[in-house]
């Protein structure tokens, strides 16, 4: 079994344990960062294959995150799942992610998507 | 602020001015009529009575010409009559002498009871008295010879003289006659002259013109009987007649008539009356132009003055009065006299001051009232997102639960864990109407406008509300129209919840039948139709169904699950998206709510 590795960057704990749960039940071995800045310094050393990014984040906003991954060659082709509770905020982004995700996201909803990222 | 009636407009025969102008030019008029016709009426009388006591003395004086000049003819007749038979037989040249001196006669007779001449003398080439042989039938002399003096009718000797015959009784019972040349009398009369065109002239009783400036009338044997006026004031020569008549001329004039003494003539002086009211005519002249030039001259001043001192701020007045109303409350109304325009200038203030008072104090309690119902949005809000998260976070857990990430579940288990997912979920979805509702009211609900299917929205409903209509037995039948493009461009989120709020709506009030939720496009626009077959709302709910808070049977009951927000947040959405909404029901039958949404291609943008 290949290691596919999932990085989750949510501050919120028990949604972050959702995620990572849901990633799981697809296959993923996840970490978890709750810190925007920390995701940035992180994502440095790691090449997750799936980011699940929030977009309020202290530290470093996800919309800032996101692109940093997209301006970075050895990151860009990472599949990014934004999750945000505010459907504006999302559409206004300037770079697309993969997938944008309306909060609440539930772990079923969230397991099938994983699932079918090839 | 409402807008103010444009500037009312005044017709013109309704304007102050127009009204002040045609009063005070009526009361100058009037005051000139009767000052005219008194003052002309005086000048009149005046005149009147000049003329009168004038005429009358020229009458008077004319009278007195002529009777001189006849004394003067009757004296030497008398004379000749006082000399007896044999005396002038014995000196015929007397008579002669008589003659001589007298210019005037022509021929003198003396003639006995038997009517022959005895004595005569005469300055023509034939005599003519002498001269008759019926002497004796002739009247003047038949008139003379019993007692009575003759004056004879105007006539033309063959050496064309004009005369008249005179005769008058001689004691010895004979008859002494005369011939008088009637042009000395003429130029007596024609030298009669009053005023600039006064005349005289001398009628007998007859009416017949014996004497008269103009030679032809007399020539003519021109009677005055033909006037009834002029005989009339024949007749009333004796009292010394004065009144107005058309004389012989023609001529309008005002005349004397006077008798002469000792004779049957009576003298007529005229005078027309284009000259006996020359003065009255230039009085009326020169007072009623004066008068009409002061008039013009008082109504331009006083028109002037009205402008000045009245219109002219009246309307100034009307300005700052409109500006007022239009809102402007902090204009103020000039004041330069504090006169009585000057007190309602003042009052527009005092009042414009109270408006400004009290529009202060209701924009304050408006913004208040704003600023209250804001914070309550916000409130709402706020509670909203923060009581979501935590159920959020329960709604995940109890889905991983039953998914099974923390180990397998029994039955008994199973249902419970349904139960708390059930509830979490339909306490989210309170949650997010209120969420909604807040965010409507505050203005703060954007919507996205990105391409989307409708058919796979409509999929996701009959996912989401196909258990719930199954659950009561009822068909939930879905359609979309062929004619409907694949995709259009909205945010499908909302457009979603519309849907999933009209059916959860129909699904909750209909105990048996079928929902059927049907999408068309129609014209511009396209429609997203939800019908059902339940117990309909009653027209007087109809209004108020729309309203938050609001179910069909008006009391918020707790039968049916829900705070009556999901038609609210339909009508609202629909509204934001540009669209209408309508209701059709009949109570028994069933309602259908349409909602009709712009149609907008991929791409385009909400007008």
């Amino acid at each position: 079994m290949t290691y596919r590795l999932a990085l989750i960057i949510e501050d919120e704990i028990d949604l972050a344990e959702i995620f990572s749960q849901a990633l799981q039940a697809a296959g993923f071995t996840t970490e978890v960062i709750t810190r925007g800045d920390s995701a940035m310094t992180r994502l440095d050393e790691i090449e997750p294959e799936v980011i699940v990014l929030d977009l309020h984040l202290p530290g470093v906003d996800g919309s800032v995150i996101l692109r940093h991954i997209r301006g970075d060659a050895r990151l860009v082709d990472i599949k990014v799942i934004v999750a945000s509770a505010d459907a504006a905020l999302a559409q206004s982004l300037d770079i697309d992610a993969d997938l944008t995700l309306l909060k609440p996201v539930s772990f079923s909803q969230l397991r099938d998507l994983a699932m079918r990222l090839g | 602020m409402s807008q103010l009636a444009p500037p009312f407009m005044i017709e013109e025969r309704q304007s102050l001015r127009r009204r002040t102008t045609v009063a005070l030019g009526a009361v100058v008029l009037l005051t000139v009529l009767f000052e005219t016709f008194g003052v002309v009426g005086f000048v009149y009388r005046t005149e009147q009575d000049a003329w009168q006591s004038r005429q009358l003395e020229v009458a008077h004086n004319a009278a007195g010409t002529v009777e001189a000049f006849l004394r003067h003819v009757q004296e030497d007749m008398t004379l000749v009559g006082l000399l007896d038979r044999g005396y002038l037989e014995t000196h015929p040249q007397i008579m002669a002498d008589i003659l001589g001196q007298n210019q005037a006669l022509l021929e003198v007779v003396r003639l006995d009871d038997a009517g022959r001449v005895f004595a005569s003398a005469y300055r023509e080439t034939a005599p003519v008295l002498a001269n008759q042989f019926t002497l004796a039938q002739s009247s003047w002399f038949l008139q003379a010879r019993n007692g009575e003096q003759y004056t004879g009718d105007v006539q033309i000797s063959a050496g064309d003289e004009p005369y008249i015959i005179l005769s008058q009784p001689v004691a010895d019972g004979g008859v002494v006659a005369a011939r008088l040349r009637m042009d000395v009398l003429w130029d007596v009369v024609a030298r009669i002259r009053f005023g600039k065109t006064g005349q005289a002239y001398v009628v007998d009783q007859a009416g017949h013109v014996v004497a008269h400036p103009e030679r032809e009338v007399v020539l003519a044997r021109t009677s005055v009987s033909g006037s009834a006026e002029m005989a009339f004031a024949l007749e009333a020569a004796g009292r010394g007649w004065r009144g107005m008549y058309r004389n012989l001329q023609g001529v309008n004039v005002t005349g004397v008539t006077v008798p002469i003494a000792d004779s049957d003539w009576v003298i007529f002086t005229e005078i027309p009356e284009h000259e006996v009211l020359a003065t009255t005519r230039r009085a009326l002249m020169l007072l009623g132009g004066g008068t009409v030039l002061l008039g013009l001259l008082l109504g331009l001043v006083s028109d002037r003055l009205l402008r000045r001192l009245i219109l002219r701020r009246v309307s100034k007045l009307r300005d700052g009065a409109e500006c007022i109303g239009r809102g402007d409350l902090d204009h103020r109304l000039e004041i330069q006299h504090m006169d009585e325009i000057g007190q309602v200038a003042a009052a527009f203030n005092v009042m414009a001051g109270r408006l400004q008072e009290r529009e202060t104090a209701l924009a304050q309690a408006r913004d208040e009232a704003l600023a209250a119902s804001r914070f309550k949005s916000r409130i709402l809000a706020n509670v909203s997102h923060d009581l979501r998260t935590p159920l959020n976070g329960i709604l995940g857990y109890a889905d991983m639960l039953q998914e099974g990430v923390y180990g397998p579940l029994n039955a008994r288990q199973q249902a419970a864990e349904a139960r708390i997912l059930a509830h979490a979920r339909h306490l989210v979805s309170l949650i997010d109407s209120l969420l909604d509702q807040a965010l409507l009211e505050d203005n703060r609900l954007e919507l996205s406008r990105l391409p989307f299917s409708p058919a796979a929205v409509l999929d996701e409903v009959e996912s989401i509300m196909g258990v719930m209509a199954q659950k009561k037995g009822l068909a939930l039948i879905t359609e979309v129209d062929p004619a409907l493009p694949d995709t259009l461009t909205g945010d499908s989120r909302r457009l979603r919840q519309i849907m999933v709020n009209l059916v959860e709506n129909a699904v909750k009030f209909t105990e048996q039948g079928q929902v059927r939720v049907r999408l068309y496009p129609e014209a511009a626009r396209w429609v997203i139709e939800v019908t059902d077959t339940g117990r309909g709302i009653p027209a007087a709910a109809q209004a108020t169904i729309f309203d938050p808070f609001q179910q069909v049977d008006g009391s918020t009951t707790r039968e049916k699950r829900g705070v009556g927000l999901g038609l609210s947040i339909v009508r609202q959405l629909t509204a934001l998206m540009g669209g209408e909404i309508h209701l059709a029901s009949q109570v028994g039958q069933g309602s259908t709510f349409a909602v009709a949404l712009p149609l907008l291609a991929q791409g385009e943008k909400v007008a």
